[in-house]
Formats: C-alpha cells, structure tokens, sequence
C-alpha cells in the first residue's frame, strides 16, 4: 500500500484523524515498528471510516443541544480560527482590509450558533461549512453598516438616482468626483485606523477604539463592552468619556510621532 | 496579530454577552475592582484559564443542575476552587437582580391594589365654618 511505505503521508493521515483502538496482532508489538504501525493503522482505519472533524462536530453538537456548559468553549477553541481564516481571505479577495470586521463577522457566526444550535442540520452539510457561510453573510452585513456609516454608499445611490433621474452629464460628473474623494478618503482612513489600532494595546481598547470610529454614540455600547452596565447612567457616562479621551490621546500621540 | 487573537476578541464580545461566564467574571471585577491575577488567584486557576472560563455558558444558579454545572466547568478548565466560582455567580447574580428592579415593597406600594392607605388625622372644622352652616339652616 504506497500510503504505509510512506512515513510521511502516514503522520499526516495521523495529524488528521483521532486514534481509533483497533486490534492489533499482538506480534507486532514485540517487534521495533510495533507501536508505529499500530499508530498508523489505527489512524488509516479511523481516516477512511470516520473524518476526525465530523467526529467532532457531532459530539460538539450533540453537547450544544444538550446544554453542556463548556461545549461552547471547545467550540471556539477548534473553530474559531479556521473560520477567522477563511473570512479573512474573503475579505482580502474583495478589498476589505478591516480585520476588526473580520473578527466581529467570525465571533457573531460562532456565537449565534452556539445560542441556537437547532438551526444546524447536519444532513445539509458540516458544522465547519455552516459557520464558515454563516460568518461569509455576517461579513457582508458587517462591510455593508460599516459603507453605510461612512457615507460611501449614498453618494454612489446619488450618482444612480442622478442619472435615472436625467440630470446633466456635468452635475452627474459632480457628484461622481466627490464619491471618488469619499472612497480615497475612506481608504486613507481605514489605514490610519488599521495602524492605530495595530499599536492598541488591549483587546478591550480595539474593541473601544472600532466602536469609536464606527461614529458610535451610545453610551450604552461602550458601556456593556467596558462591563459597566450595572453603574449609574451618570457614572456610566464618566467612565466612558474618560475611556473616550484617553484613545483619542493615543491616537493624537501617535500621529504627532509618525505624521498620520 | 498573535495566534490567539481572535480568542481573545471572542472573550471580550462574551463580556458583554449574559449567555457566557465571561459576563459575569466582568462584572464581579467591576464589582470588586480586582484585574485578572487577582481573580485568577481567587478562583485559583492559571490566569490563562480565565478565557477558557469566560467561553463556557453561564450556569443559571436557580436550576437544579447548578451545581453539577459549575463543578463541570471547573474541572474542565482546570479551576481549583469550584466552589468559589459557585459563590461567584451567585453573588453577580444576587447584585445584578437587586440592580435590576425596584425592591418588592416598594413594587407593593406602586400598585393600584395595596391595602396599606396612610392614616391621617381629621381636620378640626374652624368655629366659623360652624357658625356659617349654622346660619344656612335657619
């Protein structure tokens, strides 16, 4: 068999797969390739009968429907970064250079199904392709608020409803160039963003510091994500504008340093 | 961006998330004001545990199962002291339904049915008033 006469492809047919306790002739434990052998059939027999990753994901399932407290943490443990992965490359295949949104998009898939785990069917298609669709939409919606807010897109409907609505070709060309002066700004902006918050410390203050330039003005927002929900409102607004401050302050410092 | 990243942001989403533990490890810190050693210290884990910790659901401390629950979580993320953890979530719990809603008295003596009315002394009517009915009758 060319898979056994290669070391190689076996140890990445064990990489793959979990051990199976298959039977093993109790003569070749006597001899030096004994238990490597008894590695590698036990990882060629589990590989052709059950996947490793189907493996898995019916027990993590299985655990979520159940309720078991610390399913949703072995989850994230194995799928969080294939799926983080697989999102970037997309992302980065169409120009999205955000990785907040990215992150944001993964965690939101990952979360939702660890919240409704019924509305996984199994029969349809692998846990890992579920979330990996799932955090494909949660991006799409992610890049689409984040357009919006930026005022990308409305300039471009002005452009479309300009020329349904017949005007000049001269307003219309108006119009267009302040959409391309959007979008290059908006470009610069998302690479100032992208450098500041390469030099934030915390994975708290990124988190800040996305709400932040996303335009967020809820005090509430900043509040849940600093975990201080529970002060007064009053309170809650203190704490927030200190935390406010001190991130323009960086950014501030860091443009004086590095000249924007 | 380092290897764990984007465990770490799923951490701190879950912060803000009541469906996960990491909600209510959040806001005893806030409560108590002690950082991640501290807290690690107390539940007695390794300080990494914590983000292990804060990904599991959060065990709701009315069910029947908590205690099951927590011991679960404890062993599985490798906490010493399950039932320090315990008293954790009950203590969030406890400060979090105080903070919630109006105290049951107080909820009492809103309602339109409450049997308590203040008692309230007579008013004395003034020897004119007497006077004036007086007249009106002849």
């Amino acid at each position: 068999m060319h898979g056994l006469s290669s070391k190689g492809f076996v140890n990445r047919l064990i990489a793959k797969s979990h051990h199976l306790a298959i039977a093993v002739p109790s003569r070749l434990n006597g001899c030096i390739l004994g238990p490597y052998l008894n590695n590698c059939l036990g990882a060629v027999v589990s590989f052709i009968l059950v996947p490793a990753d189907a493996n898995f994901e019916r027990q993590i399932h299985s655990r979520l429907l159940d309720n078991d407290p610390t399913a949703p943490g072995d989850l994230c443990r194995e799928h969080l970064k294939p799926i983080e992965r697989h999102l970037a490359a997309r992302a980065y295949a169409h120009g999205v250079r955000d990785q907040s949104l990215v992150y944001d998009a993964t965690v939101d898939a990952v979360f939702d199904y660890i919240q409704h785990p019924a509305k996984f069917d199994a029969n349809q298609s692998t846990l890992l392709g579920y979330l990996k669709r799932a955090g494909e939409r949660d991006l799409i919606n992610q890049v689409r608020r984040d357009r919006r807010l930026r005022r990308g897109e409305e300039l471009h409907d002005d452009v479309e409803l300009s020329i349904v609505a017949g005007n000049k070709q001269a307003d219309v060309e108006k119009i267009r160039r302040n959409a391309e002066a959007e979008a290059v700004g908006r470009i610069d902006t998302e690479r100032k963003l992208s450098a500041a918050m390469s030099n934030m410390g915390g994975t708290l203050d990124q988190v800040l510091f996305r709400l932040l330039a996303s335009g967020e003005r809820n005090t509430a927002k900043f509040a849940a994500v600093l975990g201080i929900s529970n002060l007064p409102i009053t309170e809650q607004r203190r704490v927030v504008k200190q935390h406010k401050d001190r991130l323009k302050k960086t950014l501030q410092r860091r443009e004086e340093k590095y000249g924007g | 961006m380092a290897e764990d990243q984007i465990l770490k942001w799923a951490v701190a989403r879950a912060g803000a998330d009541t469906f996960f533990l990491a909600h209510d490890l959040r806001e005893y810190q806030s409560m108590t004001q002690i950082d991640d050693a501290g807290l690690a210290r107390l539940l007695h884990c390794p300080r990494e545990a914590l983000g292990h910790l804060g990904l599991c659901r959060r065990p709701d401390p009315s069910s029947n199962s908590f205690r099951g629950e927590v011991e679960a979580i404890a062993s599985h993320c490798g906490v010493s002291d399950a039932q320090q953890l315990a008293h954790l979530i009950r203590e969030v719990d406890a400060v979090l339904g105080m903070r919630a809603g109006p105290l049951p008295e107080m909820q009492a003596s809103r309602s339109s049915s409450s049997p308590l009315i203040a008692a309230r002394d007579r008013k004395k009517k003034s020897s004119r008033g007497r006077a004036a009915k007086s007249r009106k009758r002849r």
